[in-house]
């Protein structure tokens, strides 16, 4: 089974490869995978506290080109979203966009639960701050 | 050998081989050579002609061979010449989050992953 050639692109011409600062507030990092596994996966979303928009998103990745091109895409997806919105992108469509094949849906689901991890990292911190500033 | 192909030069091959396929002719692949054993061979023939009275035989030539070159030649993954372990480690390891992670300093046996 080949890889589509969306795959392709996105594993040749990876978008947004980079790190964000872990520990600004408006950063949410998700690191999933493990390296037995063979993916690891790290994607981080910068959201605008005031509009709750995801201002820009970056990914690591380490596994196959599924893998790759999975990430790659979904911070494409991320930008412009809002947290919500982002947590509405479900494993399938990446599926769907990217012409998966059954054997790499795992890459994908890897993928959603990045986004999950990012976002509940960016609640948190978030969450995290209303209180101190509660508190204070 | 003939040519040296585009990028060739920096890897410092000792000489440039290229293969063509004698089915396909238009197909050539250009191949850095840094011999480390090759063999070259020429052989001519003769043929002992046994004289009536003569207590040994004379020697007449038959016919020669062409010289011949014979190596073994490890054909490896790039077909640019580039070195693949420059091209595609380094960009997988800017791709990686571990390669990160080490860089920072983490000890990557120690890390709590979240498997699948």
């Amino acid at each position: 089974m080949a890889y589509s050639n969306k795959v392709l692109d996105h594993y040749n011409h990876p978008r947004n490869v980079g790190s964000f600062d872990k520990s600004d507030p408006n950063v949410g990092t998700g690191m999933v995978g493990a390296p037995e596994c063979g993916d690891v996966m790290k994607l981080q979303v910068k959201v605008n506290p005031e509009t709750g928009i995801i201002e820009d998103a970056k990914f690591k990745t380490f596994g196959c080109g599924s893998a790759i091109a999975s990430s790659s895409l979904a911070t494409e997806w991320l930008r412009g979203r809002t947290v919500d919105e982002a947590l509405a992108i479900k494993n399938t469509d990446i599926v769907n966009e990217l012409s998966l094949p059954p054997v790499k849906i795992h890459c994908s689901v890897l993928a959603e639960d990045a986004i999950k991890a990012a976002i509940s990292d960016y609640k948190n911190k978030a969450g995290v701050t209303t209180q101190e500033t509660a508190t204070a | 050998m003939s040519v040296t192909p585009t990028g060739a030069t920096a890897r410092k091959a000792a000489a440039y081989l290229e293969v063509i396929r004698p089915a396909d002719p238009k197909t050539i692949i250009p191949l850095c050579f840094n011999p480390t054993e090759y063999q070259i061979s020429k052989a001519n023939m003769f043929a002992e002609i046994p004289v009536p009275g003569l207590e040994t035989p004379l020697i007449q030539y038959i016919r020669g061979d062409s010289e011949k070159l014979s190596l073994e030649a490890l054909v490896d993954t790039s077909d640019t010449l580039d070195d693949v372990r420059v091209t595609y480690v380094k960009k997988l390891r800017e791709l990686s989050p571990l390669y990160e992670m080490f860089k920072e300093g983490v000890d990557l046996t120690k890390v709590q992953w979240t498997a699948h």
